[in-house]
């Protein structure tokens, strides 16, 4: 099996192998990634193969360092669904934005855009209150199984911040849902 | 308890809850903290329940490996027309045309052109056609492509800086090869050469304190070697292929002794007194100038575009 740098070598030639071997290696994870943060299988199975075409023009203009690629990819994904949210139901997000600022006091409208999955489920809805960046911690974090400082690679933020981030993600769901906390 | 303390004790709780999926053994080991950790710790474990289920893909994820793989042969197909029409052109207009003016897509629609010519090199260890390719060459700009790839691929400064070394080398043997071929030398040969000294210099100018003699003093010798080769080259040229050595030999020059300058400078605002050897020609009138150029300034220099 080639290493990441050879095969990001060969990607950028448009080797078919190396591409194909690049998705095989990463797409499940990713997917894995994009299912949590949207809850579908349709949807998180095409933004996955929107993650892969979006590195294709990414690697093309050669904006990833060595050694975090797989951490670019998870960036990738994250804005794609901060995007999809952000074109596929604007209407819903001044509402979903409003409350989760009452609720986030570290939240920002634009860190918002991203939130617009309606759930019958409490927990399901709480979760999407959450800013993006929070969302991305606890899926790493409890879903992925990242550490803090493999999670702070992705996010490119200090370790400090990751844990800042959790402790009150944590907090803000624990408020959302009150005593059905079990 | 809301500070940096409680976020780095609430992660150790967290890492030992998530893993053993039990609360209780981290709890007692902070009593005086449970009240606060309780909460947040079983709201942890309820978001790592709900995320441990994720269904497998419906189409077991192949609709986007499809996709992804036709993209790339749209692309490459494009590209390829592109890189058709830059190597006409530029074959066309001569050898002395602005290379460095090709956007790095360009050049890498040249590295798509070699692939899809047969130079398939992309395994075994094959020798690249391309490496082996002369300023003027088809295969040129996919040598140049190459460069910049693995000057991306770098991962420390060290290693850029002898990357940069090696092809600023390779424009050299370039000349000379060119000059037994009997072959005009680009200007662009020595544009790219001085550009890549300076990208070497820039990157000892990002070196801490300690390195940075050291990587100046690499760079010096690697451009007094360089000059000596090009003063090797037969002289017996036209006069445009001449002023291109002339130029080439004196981007080396400037180096060695920017560089030279640079390690001593270095060296002496750490009170070393090191053995520099400044074994220029032109140390006098460099003496002059010795404000003006210093290690530090090397963090400035401009690096082109192609090679970043």
């Amino acid at each position: 099996m080639d290493s990441e740098q050879q095969l990001l070598e060969r990607a950028l030639l448009y080797d078919e192998d190396a591409l194909g071997e690049i998705y095989d290696r990463y797409a499940p994870l990713i997917y894995r990634y994009l299912y949590r943060r949207v809850q579908s299988v349709q949807l998180a199975e095409d933004l996955t193969g929107d993650v892969f075409v979006r590195m294709l023009g990414a690697l093309r203009a050669q904006r990833f360092q060595l050694g975090t690629f797989q951490a670019w990819l998870y960036r990738i994904a994250h804005n794609l669904v901060v995007d999809h949210y952000r074109e596929k139901q604007p209407a819903l997000l001044g509402d979903l934005t409003s409350t989760a600022e009452a609720e986030n006091p570290d939240a920002s409208s634009d860190e918002m855009l991203g939130e617009a999955m309606l759930s019958s489920q409490e927990l399901e809805a709480a979760m999407r209150q959450l800013t993006p960046d929070q969302q991305q911690v606890l899926v790493l974090r409890f879903g992925q199984g990242f550490t803090a400082r493999e999670t702070a690679k992705v996010i490119e933020k200090s370790v400090g911040a990751i844990e800042a981030l959790q402790r009150r993600a944590l907090a803000a769901l624990r408020r959302m849902l009150g005593e059905e906390v079990p | 308890m809301r500070g940096r303390s409680f976020d780095r004790l609430l992660e150790r709780c967290l890492e030992e809850a998530v893993r053993t999926g039990d609360i209780e053994v981290a709890l007692a080991r902070y009593p005086k903290q449970a009240r606060e950790l309780r909460p947040l710790l079983e709201m942890a474990l309820t978001v790592n329940k709900r995320y441990a289920d994720v269904p497998e893909p419906a189409r077991q994820l192949r609709v986007g490996r499809e996709r992804l793989l036709r993209v790339a042969a749209r692309q490459r197909a494009e590209m390829l027309e592109g890189a058709h029409a830059q190597n006409t052109r530029y074959t066309k207009k001569g050898q002395r045309g602005p290379m460095l003016r090709i956007a790095f897509a360009t050049k890498l629609i040249a590295v798509i052109l070699s692939a899809v010519m047969g130079t398939t090199a992309l395994g075994g260890g094959t020798a690249w056609a391309a490496l082996e390719s002369l300023p003027g060459d088809l295969l040129y700009p996919v040598k140049i492509a190459l460069e910049d790839t693995r000057l991306n691929l770098a991962d420390s400064l060290e290693d850029r800086l002898e990357l940069a070394l090696e092809f600023a080398g390779e424009r050299v043997e370039e000349a000379g090869a060119l000059t037994d071929e009997d072959r005009p030398i680009p200007e662009a040969t020595a544009i790219r050469a001085e550009e890549q000294i300076r990208f070497a210099l820039g990157q000892a100018g990002e070196a801490t304190l300690e390195q940075a003699p050291g990587l100046f003093l690499r760079i010096a010798e690697d451009a007094e070697g360089q000059i000596v080769l090009l003063m090797d080259i037969d002289d017996d040229l036209d006069l445009d292929d001449h002023e291109v050595l002339i130029s080439m030999r004196e981007a080396f020059e400037q180096g060695r002794d920017e560089a030279l300058e640079a390690a001593g400078e270095s060296d002496s605002d750490e009170d070393q007194d090191g053995d520099v050897d400044v074994d220029s020609d032109e140390d006098e009138d460099q003496d002059s100038d010795a404000d003006s150029v210093s290690w530090v300034n090397c963090i400035a220099w401009p690096v082109s575009k192609s090679m970043r």
